[in-house]
């Protein structure tokens, strides 16, 4: 054994301890994710049986689909709260179009349609009106879910074709079909956040507008496209979301929203900009889900599961942002 | 690589579909899927728990939090745990037919409670009480405290996007559809919030100081209506010349003692006990194979008044204990 195995110098454990924590900087939802999953998988009986991991599966694919379009509008430092009433919104839009039509997928394509005429809306308002997003979304959120309740006498749309529900629980290859549908929106997202020229915009908007507009970059077509990309993935939650239960409703996605939130805000994607991604997001939403079906397999009263997930929530994201600060503070 | 690799492996992770798992207890294990907790509930709650227990069953609990997604989750879940039955409070009352469908295709009798589906044919067999009776009831009161005199309404409406919160307001609107002489000044959607209530009261006594009634179709809405009253001085016993007739559904110790203390005109006991009763055997019935008939109950609420009260107690639920 040599000194240095034996006894490494400060400088050295510093390196390693660096080294160490890299890659915990930037997910840091990656350990309670994995410490959860075991403690949970040799507590309960048939957590990790394939019937609850699909079931966990259908409920996370359109959670992790509006949460990684949320995420292109954290990313810029905005927020959408429309989210959840666009799902709704859409859903009910689809649900008669199914109905009347007997097509599914053009009622699913109606609810994609519809998340992201409103999200075009969005961005079009909050990047050259310069309205606020937060105030914005807002009105949104509430316009969005009246229009709903108007439609519908606040009635959910139901009795869809069979297709619907068919294709909703069904699987292919193995896999929930939902879940390829969040497969396939993570991929996409993934590429373009990291392989495209608009996708880096993005951060570099994000970390610093003003820098940007002087940098040249398109600014505000990059906040029109997050918000579009998030009303249209709402859209597709909502597609999701009533294939699956086999109906639309104006309440639809009332729970949404802060769970999205939820979602990215514990992955570790900044809420002030520039620093995020949709990997994080999807371990963010995969706690979210893990802990939302664990504590309830465990016996927990509903009070005792939301003190758990709010402080889940709390110290997750305390200790994202407290791992940012310290690498960005090495930087 | 590595990134592409984790996530590959948690979709595989989260993804292998397979068969539900055998039921393994050899106790009847009966799933409770509610789709919300609120002081109701909470009564309904420990109803379902006295019955199930008094039938030497088990149970299981799940709380929706008013999410379709997380009830029809929860559900699966039960069925995937293999329990002998579920008795579910749906919170849509349209994606609960489709939730029944798949429950009873995997072989689980499902048992609607309160609140029916849209189609009760889904469902293994569904018990609930009357909203229609009890709103019909509401409403031939307001037509008798009017007494052909004119006579403002208002109608405090409960949770539009299910059963009993539009036949209560559609059957009281109907009571009250011959007698010219009473007007609804306002219908106040209010989804079963008390603060809502709080508002729509607020604005109709505004609107309409001289307004004689107020319609209130669930217990909670009482605090909300009572603090507005109690602001505005209306909050006196009933005989009082400033008191407002009000009538509520429910039967829960918050609506008992408003009889009690005079302050509401009637009041109409949704038969919970009886309903828990009544759901729990039909749900285990339904698991040894045995045949329910009728496959749908209606049970009308008891009526009962400051007149009445202390005759009535021993059958309301919350006038006891």
């Amino acid at each position: 054994m040599n000194d240095d195995t034996a006894a490494p110098t400060h400088a050295a454990r510093g390196r390693a301890r660096r080294l160490s924590l890299a890659p915990l900087a930037k997910l840091p939802m990656l350990p309670v994710l994995v410490i959860a999953f075991a403690v949970l998988s040799a507590t309960i009986d048939g957590f990790t049986s394939a019937a609850n991991l699909a079931n966990m599966a259908r409920l996370f694919a359109p959670l992790v689909i509006a949460a990684i379009g949320m995420t292109f509008v954290f990313l810029l430092g905005e927020i959408d709260l429309s989210v959840g009433s666009v799902l709704s919104l859409g859903s009910v839009l689809g649900a008669f179009t199914m109905r009347d039509t007997g097509s599914v997928w053009l009622g699913a394509l109606v609810v994609v349609a519809t998340g992201a005429a409103l999200g075009a809306l969005n961005g079009v308002v909050i990047a050259w009106f310069r309205f606020s997003s937060f105030v914005h979304t807002l009105g949104v959120l509430v316009t969005a879910r009246a229009v709903a309740m108007l439609i519908t006498g606040g009635h959910s749309v139901g009795r869809l074709p069979v297709a619907a529900l068919l294709f909703g629980r069904g699987s292919f290859l193995g896999l929930p079909n939902l879940l390829w549908l969040a497969i396939g929106v993570y991929a996409v997202a993934h590429y373009v956040l990291r392989h495209t020229i608009v996708g880096r915009e993005f951060f570099l908007v994000g970390a610093n507008r003003r820098g940007a507009v002087f940098a040249g970059l398109a600014v505000q077509r990059t906040r029109f496209l997050a918000f579009l990309f998030c009303g249209t993935l709402a859209g597709l939650a909502g597609a999701c979301v009533e294939l699956r239960l086999g109906s639309g409703g104006p309440i639809l996605g009332d729970n949404l929203l802060l769970m999205a939130i939820a979602s990215v805000v514990l992955g570790g994607t900044s809420v002030f900009g520039g620093e995020g991604g949709v990997f994080r997001t999807a371990t963010g939403a995969f706690v979210v889900v893990m802990l939302d079906k664990g504590l309830n397999l465990l016996g927990l009263e509903f009070y005792d599961q939301a003190i758990v997930m709010g402080l889940v929530i709390v110290f997750g994201s305390a200790l994202g942002g407290h791992l940012y600060r310290r690498r960005v503070g090495r930087a | 690589m590595q990134k592409t690799l984790a996530t590959i492996g948690l979709a595989a992770l989260l993804g292998a579909a397979a068969l539900p798992g055998p039921a393994s207890a050899k106790d009847l294990v009966i799933g409770v899927s509610f789709d919300k907790i609120e002081p109701f509930r909470v009564a309904e709650q420990k109803a379902l728990t006295d019955a199930i227990a008094a039938a030497h069953a088990k149970q299981v609990f799940a709380n929706a939090d008013k999410d379709a997604q997380r009830q029809a989750s929860q559900v699966d879940t039960m069925v995937s745990q293999g329990v002998s039955a579920i008795v579910a409070i749906p919170w849509d009352i349209e994606a609960a037919n489709d939730l029944a469908r798949s429950t009873i295709a995997a072989g689980i009798p499902f048992v609607s409670l309160d609140q029916a589906p849209s189609d009760l044919k889904s469902v293994t067999y569904h018990v609930g009480g009357d909203p229609c009776a009890d709103g019909k009831v509401a409403g031939e009161f307001f037509v008798k405290a009017a007494a052909g005199k004119p006579f403002k309404l208002l109608e405090l409406q409960g949770g539009l996007a299910n059963d009993n919160g539009i036949r209560r307001s559609k059957c009281m609107d109907d009571a009250v559809k011959a007698a010219s002489n009473i007007t609804i000044v306002a219908q106040v959607p209010t989804d079963w919030n008390p603060q809502k209530a709080l508002a729509g009261t607020e604005d109709s006594l505004q609107a309409h100081p001289d307004l004689a009634g107020i319609y209130a179709p669930w217990n909670d809405a009482l605090q909300g209506v009572f603090a507005v009253l109690k602001e505005k001085n209306r909050l006196v016993p009933v005989g009082d010349p400033k008191h407002i007739v009000i009538v509520s559904i429910d039967g829960t110790p918050l609506g008992c003692k408003a009889v009690k203390d005079k302050l509401i005109d009637l009041e109409i006991a949704t038969p919970l006990p009886e309903m828990a009763r009544r759901a729990v055997a039909a749900a285990i019935k339904a698991s040894q194979g045995g045949k329910i008939d009728p496959q749908a109950e209606f049970l009308p609420g008891i009526p009962y008044g400051p007149g009445d009260v202390d005759q009535m107690a021993s059958k309301i639920w919350g006038c006891q204990g």
